[in-house]
């Protein structure tokens, strides 16, 4: 995914949309740090994510409900989390979440964004991104 | 012989075989006969060699229901040579499938199969001057001088596939073929001909189970009128004149010649096309799609690649067939954004909350602009931006064609208004239902999961297409007027037979689109020429 073309696209929703996220960011930001940001090994996370997630993934979870940001924000960290556990190297992760995300195409496990289809896997690494980026890990 | 009906000094003609309408079905079927001397032919047309505005005027209609450009009297041409004098010559057979009858669709399946037709797709490839009949195999246009261009997308061969449409010159029937059927002595084409009502034989009951016709009835614009007479008549004159015809002949059945059932004019469908409103953004930069996106000239032919669907996956999701064409997109396409985005604000009577900045991005693509309007309006995908082909190309619109699923309310009834020759001009309600928006939404769901898997980019789709939800404001009719008189296996479910015989009189056919039962996402030339081939075959039994 070219998410830097679509950041393009959606930057007019994302500045929109900063403004409503602001208003939460200090209480989010708390939540994070006590749910399980402690415990996963954020900046190495910033390595595998693509190059400009952190935008897309603020504009999306404006437009998402809160507790289905929760979901997709933390089901892929749990995961990576893991592949870290094991040692997997940073090139290893990008391969499995290219094989990931073709396969969330292949089985139909997509999003409409603003009538963007993405895959759920780049759309939870997108939210992720941004999480990260609040917390200043980007 | 090509004359014309003004100047015909008779009060009757007789032919063995009365062809109505001069287009690419009608000449199909003169020229199987012309030169063969066992027949006499006549042919009667409407119009002229040229377009006359008058005449063109008997087309005006009411279009009800779903409100797509263009009008009745533009969508169609009469004249000598019919529509194929403003066709795209977009050329591809109906799939082995689309013959057959569907689980799902109980209204659906053809009394014929493909390979029924087969022979005769073959003299409809060359009728229509293609290169060869070869649309299955792109390995077979590989390997030919050249070839290596023809590159496809390696999309899941149980959802997508690339389906190759060949592009006739294209052939405009009338200037191809007048010059023929005007040199054989046993065929008359009649032009400024028009045809009011089709007549029963003598001794005729309307009760009759199966009824015979003795001739037709005509009127040329100066107002002479006379007689047409023969043993089989083949009504060509399109998929709602077809129809029309039918129903205006009333002395043979009250509600209308083949019209027992009430069966005709219904099932009236058309190829609904969505031009612009998908749009992939590709992943990388170069990626290859000239196959698709430009018509390639290989061993005489012209082709290029379509994205379909497979049987089974209509099937699967309940939705017709689709087609979708890949359009090069050229420089940026904020314009065609924000342009989709303040037609959608003015429709609903409101400006755009930032009319201004979609005002500067109009401004800036005016060039884009201008191009996709110009190919919209024109029909054509030759703008002068995609002539620089070897400009980078950063995505691509998806323009939508899709099959309607066969709907009896959509249908070709008779209005209350009447053209100037005094008959009643057609009320036309193109009724789309929740199974069509399905098809619509679920086949650009389907194509951008399909471009994200193979890693091509990612695909925006601009409409939402929920229950009852207002189609598109820029879809246009396709000008594929079919179904209106289906072919079927009994006179209660269709109007004609295998043979393409009106279930009801023995010697009255059709011949054209308005026999499709269901029409498969190809474009309907290739397979209404192979038809009227198939029927100058049968006459030519019959008739011996």
């Amino acid at each position: 995914m070219n998410n830097g073309e679509i950041h393009l696209s959606l930057r007019r929703r994302a500045l929109l949309a900063w403004g409503v996220t602001a208003l939460f960011a200090n209480v989010i930001a708390v939540w994070h740090r006590s749910a399980s940001m402690g415990d996963i090994h954020a900046s190495r996370w910033s390595s595998v994510l693509p190059r400009g997630a952190a935008e897309v993934g603020t504009a999306i979870k404006s437009l998402l409900g809160r507790p289905y940001q929760e979901a997709f924000g933390y089901q892929v960290a749990r995961e990576l989390d893991d592949d870290y556990q094991r040692g997997a190297s940073t090139a290893e992760i990008r391969r499995r979440l290219a094989i990931r995300v073709s396969r969330d195409f292949a089985e139909g496990r997509t999003v409409s964004i603003e009538g963007w289809q993405l895959s759920q896997t780049e759309v939870q690494l997108s939210m992720l991104a941004a999480n990260l980026a609040r917390l200043g890990h980007a | 012989l090509i004359l014309s009906a003004n100047d015909v000094d008779r009060s009757a003609l007789a032919a063995d075989i009365v062809i109505i309408g001069g287009g690419a079905a009608g000449i199909t079927l003169a020229r199987h006969f012309a030169g063969r001397h066992s027949k006499q032919v006549i042919l009667l047309e409407s119009g002229g060699v040229s377009l006359d505005a008058s005449v063109q005027e008997l087309y005006s209609g009411t279009l009800a229901g779903v409100r797509a450009d263009p009008p009745l009297d533009a969508s169609r041409l009469r004249l000598w040579g019919g529509t194929t004098n403003h066709w795209m010559g977009w050329c591809r057979p109906l799939e082995a499938s689309d013959f057959e009858r569907r689980r799902d669709w109980p209204e659906s399946g053809w009394p014929i199969s493909r390979r029924d037709v087969e022979p005769y797709y073959r003299q409809a490839a060359d009728i229509c001057q293609l290169g060869t009949v070869e649309f299955e195999s792109a390995e077979f246009w590989r390997n030919k001088p050249g070839g290596r261009k023809v590159s496809l997308l390696p999309l899941d061969p149980n959802r997508l596939q690339t389906a190759i449409f060949q592009v006739s010159p294209p052939v405009r029937f009338g200037t191809a073929y007048g010059r023929e059927l005007g040199r054989a002595d046993n065929v008359r084409v009649v032009l400024h001909c028009n045809v009011m009502e089709l007549l029963p034989a003598e001794g005729h009951h309307p009760d009759q189970a199966i009824k015979r016709l003795k001739s037709v009835r005509v009127q040329s614009p100066a107002g002479k009128s006379f007689t047409v007479s023969a043993r089989a008549f083949v009504v060509a004159a399109g998929g709602i004149e077809s129809a029309r015809l039918l129903l205006l002949s009333d002395r043979v059945h009250p509600n209308g010649a083949g019209n027992e059932h009430d069966l005709v004019g219904r099932y009236f469908m058309d190829h609904p096309w969505l031009n612009a409103n998908c749009y992939v953004r590709f992943s990388q930069p170069h990626i290859d799609l000239s196959f698709y996106f430009d018509q390639m000239k290989l061993a005489g032919a012209r082709l290029f690649g379509t994205v379909v669907p497979t049987a089974a996956l209509c099937e699967k999701e309940g939705i017709g067939k689709f087609r979708l064409w890949l359009n090069r997109a050229t420089g940026s396409d904020a314009g065609v954004n924000s342009a989709h985005e303040v037609a959608h604000s003015l429709k609903q009577g409101k400006l755009p909350t930032n009319f201004l900045a979609h005002l500067g991005s109009m401004i800036s693509d005016i060039d884009v602009l201008a191009d996709a309007a110009y190919k919209t309006v024109f029909r054509t995908n030759k703008g002068w931006l995609s002539a620089d082909k070897s400009a980078p190309s950063s995505g691509a619109w998806v323009d939508l064609n899709f099959e309607q699923r066969p709907n009896p309310s959509s249908r070709v009834q008779l209005g209350n208004d009447r053209d100037r020759l005094g008959q009643r001009r057609v009320l036309v309600t193109w009724a789309l239902s929740d199974t069509d928006r399905r098809t619509a939404m679920r086949a650009l769901e389907i194509a951008a999961q399909e471009f994200g898997r193979i890693g091509l980019g990612r695909a925006r789709i601009d409409f939402d297409l929920a229950h009852d939800a207002s189609w598109p404001s820029n879809m246009i009719s396709s000008c594929h007027h079919s179904g209106t008189t289906r072919m079927s296996d009994t006179p209660t479910s269709g109007v004609v037979n295998a043979d393409s015989r009106v279930h009801s009189v023995d010697n009255l056919y059709v011949a054209g689109s308005a026999v499709f039962p269901t029409t498969g996402y190809a474009n309907p030339t290739l397979t209404i020429v192979a038809l009227a081939a198939r029927l100058a075959d049968h006459l030519d039994r019959v008739l011996s």
